[in-house]
């Protein structure tokens, strides 16, 4: 049914950390989802029989080209959006709702821009009703965590795109969720915040206890980020591929470079397909348009 | 370029620079008073002649009493034909020839300087016949016990006023047979604009005198009924009334509009019948009111509550709905229940715009209160506008409008520039007018600090 794909000759030591990973408890679960939109051209499946288990502190990537029901997949596991058919199950209690076992980082920063960066960082226990006290203390740590102690008492507003995003981590962190939900959380920053916020997150990510869904769309921070990378199909959603990513941790930026890493990117190009493929001018074939003989022809 | 920097005049949804900026609010105040002061003092209206002192005489067809307005032509000749009778008079003095002239006759005479005679306080109004009195203002006039200041007498008529004294002196108590000379007749010359065109600067001085005067004018007092007020008193009463109106309509529509914004159940119940209520207009149901609430305050203030209820419930459920959903996802995944989300996510992110809602509906409700204070028994700066305007007594109704605008306008102004510091999270603060000014305000005290640091100290 899934294709566990072992796109190269696994060295024994890549297989072995693999095995380990799959015998950890399994976090979260994903049992015949199914889900189903209507609209008025007709009903249209977003996703179709996902089966997936994600294991206690993996770091699991979803990649797919926009609109093969990525969003939809970790709304649903957010408990944001119910699914037509099928269960999310965590830890093996399925999911009816948003709750603290799963803390979420959006695209668009929903950092709450009444509150400094400290206050949205105790939002969480403060709904959950713990006293302001070791709230504090607790907030000042995971602040820490993600470098920001010193704007504790800064608005949203006052801060970068990348330490908003780092402010929204620390407070999805501060609730104590079992999983970390993220939906293309680096998506709006320029490329070298990016690279920044992803070195970051691995390091968080070995600093706490925690298990990561990551979704994006670009293949690099796929890659670089995770252990192993669920593949879907557009229209209707389905798993094309779960990937095992075999570049060693801890990892740098350095190893993008490295053969297996280019090796996994280009196998991913090879069944990610660009959206509107059909669409695109034949670029062998394209008009001359407004071109003047004066010695400046690009080859 | 020129566009990019601000120093441009006119490009599509560009910013102007802000001098350029300043200047221009500047020009929108001083282009309307320009127009005003065109339309006032420009040389189109007619001069005309405003009687203060009067006369009558044989030779006139018509009586011209004090406050008539004359065309120049009909006062040229008022007052040329009043001369002549005197100049026959003193030629008949001259020549020798006694004219006799009866106690009835030189009585009406004197009575001439009633009108001034009042003015300046010296007599009542209802002393127009006592001509004891009138006799002995004459003569404390012409020995300078007296003096007219408002206005002051001319030259000619002064001359004469002694003149008419010596004579009245001689028979004092009683009456001379001789002739007296009449007063010539006196003006202002006034510009005959329509009534409703009041120049600029009466008007400012009217609603100067009108904020500043503690006690009821003086143009009132002949007034019957209604209680007297200064135009100040008025302005809090009818301040009193929008407020509680407001306050009272808000109390209903902030907890109704975000129950409707946040919950489709409320949104159904509440906002169709809402949206049609809006279109009834409020002032339809003043009798209704009236019926319920009596004739004094109530139905006043429930009429400003009925105009801004359904706006704003419609206002605010609308703003509740323009709060961005990811924060409440947000919220929810980081464990929020559905009270949490009200009362920690939906009331504080909502309350900028809110902010701003309601200091628009204030500015709306400001337009029910003119109708509503004519409601029962009139009260505040509408019933000014009302009695005065309908008496074409406009230099008394504009000061009126103008407390209004001028009040509405600057709370308006002042709420915004406190929003700075009720949200010091917003990211742009919304400033408005008084909140540049005070922005430029701030900046220049913070440059001027370090230049002259300590200009107190040398002060002991």
């Amino acid at each position: 049914m899934i294709s566990t794909l072992s796109y190269q000759d696994q060295s024994s030591g890549v297989k072995e950390r693999f095995d380990r990973l799959k015998q950890r408890p399994p976090m979260l679960e994903l049992r015949a989802l199914h889900k189903q939109f209507h609209s008025k051209g007709g009903d249209v499946v977003a996703l179709q029989d996902i089966e997936l288990t994600v294991h206690r502190r993996e770091f699991m990537s979803v990649l797919g080209q926009s609109g093969c029901g990525k969003s939809t997949l970790i709304r649903i596991i957010a408990g944001l959006e119910t699914p037509t058919g099928g269960q999310v199950l965590v830890e093996g209690n399925p999911v009816v709702g948003p709750g603290r076992d799963r803390g979420m980082v959006f695209q668009s920063y929903t950092l709450f821009p009444w509150l400094t960066v400290k206050q949205n960082v105790m939002f969480g226990p403060r709904m959950a009703g713990k006293g302001a006290f070791a709230n504090d203390s607790e907030a000042r740590q995971w602040l820490a965590l993600v470098g920001l102690e010193k704007f504790e008492n800064s608005y949203p507003h006052q801060l970068s795109g990348g330490m908003k995003q780092r402010a929204a981590i620390a407070r999805a962190l501060a609730n104590e969720p079992q999983i970390l939900l993220m939906d293309e959380p680096f998506g709006a920053l320029d490329p070298q915040t990016r690279l920044q916020m992803q070195f970051y997150l691995l390091q968080i990510w070995r600093n706490v206890d925690i298990t990561i869904f990551f979704i994006t769309h670009d293949l690099d921070e796929a890659i670089f980020l995770s252990d192993r990378i669920l593949v879907l199909d557009p229209r209707p959603g389905r798993v094309r591929e779960l990937i095992e990513v075999p570049v060693s941790r801890p990892r740098a930026h350095e190893q993008m470079r490295s053969p297996e890493f280019i090796a996994i990117k280009k196998h991913l190009e090879t069944i990610i397909h660009p959206e509107d493929a059909s669409a695109m001018p034949q670029f062998d074939k394209l008009p001359m348009a407004r071109l003047t003989v004066v010695g400046d022809e690009v080859e | 370029m020129d566009q990019a920097t601000g120093r441009h005049w006119f490009g599509i949804r560009k910013s102007l620079d802000q001098t350029r900026a300043a200047m221009l609010t500047v020009l929108s105040f001083v282009l309307p008073l320009t127009f005003w002061c065109v339309a006032s003092y420009g040389p189109w209206w007619d001069v005309a002649h405003q009687v203060i002192v009067s006369a009558d005489s044989p030779n006139l067809q018509s009586v011209y009493i004090v406050g008539d307005r004359l065309e120049p032509g009909t006062w040229n000749e008022f007052v040329a034909v009043i001369r002549r009778d005197n100049e026959e008079i003193q030629r008949a003095r001259h020549t020798g020839g006694l004219a006799v002239a009866t106690e009835r006759q030189n009585k009406k005479i004197l009575r001439q300087i009633h009108e001034t005679a009042v003015a300046n306080g010296w007599l009542t109004r209802d002393q127009e016949t006592d001509d004891e009195a009138i006799g002995n203002v004459w003569l404390k006039l012409a020995s300078g016990d007296l003096h007219a200041t408002r206005p002051p007498l001319s030259e000619e008529n002064r001359k004469i006023v002694v003149e008419n004294a010596v004579k009245l002196g001689k028979s004092w108590p009683g009456w001379p047979s001789e002739p007296f000379l009449k007063l010539i007749p006196e003006s202002s010359t006034e510009v005959s604009r329509p009534p409703y065109l009041v120049p600029p600067d009466v008007v400012a001085r009217s609603f100067w005198e009108g904020i500043t005067a503690g006690q009821p004018g003086k143009l009132e007092a002949g007034e019957q009924g209604a209680e007297r007020k200064t135009l100040l008193q008025r302005y809090s009463e009818s301040l009193r009334t929008i407020v509680l109106g407001f306050l009272l309509a808000m109390l209903v529509a902030i907890p109704l509009g975000i129950l409707a914004g946040a919950f489709d159940f409320f949104s159904r119940v509440v906002e169709p019948f809402v949206n049609f209520f809006s279109y009834m207009p409020a002032p339809a149901f003043g009798v209704v009111l009236m019926a319920i609430f009596g004739l004094n305050s109530g139905p006043k203030i429930m009429l400003v509550f009925l105009g801004t209820l359904p706006g704003a419930v419609l206002m605010i459920a609308k703003t509740t709905r323009r709060l961005d959903s990811s924060l409440l996802e947000a919220a929810q995944t980081l464990g929020a229940n559905q009270r949490q989300l009200i009362n920690h996510v939906v009331i504080p992110g909502i309350l900028p715009n809110l902010y701003n809602d309601l200091r628009l509906l204030f500015g709306s409700a400001w337009t029910w209160l003119v109708i509503a204070e004519l409601l029962g028994f009139k009260s505040g700066l509408s019933e000014v506008i009302d009695t005065h305007g309908r008496r074409f007594q406009f230099d008394l109704v504009y000061p009126a409008i103008l407390l209004i605008g001028l009040s509405g306008f600057c709370i308006d102004q002042i709420l915004a520039f406190l929003a700075k510091y009720f949200f010091p999270w917003m990211s742009p603060p919304k400033q408005g007018f008084l909140g540049r000014l005070g922005a430029r305000f701030g900046r220049m005290i913070r440059a001027a600090v370090p230049v002259a640091p300590a200009p107190s100290s040398s002060v002991p």
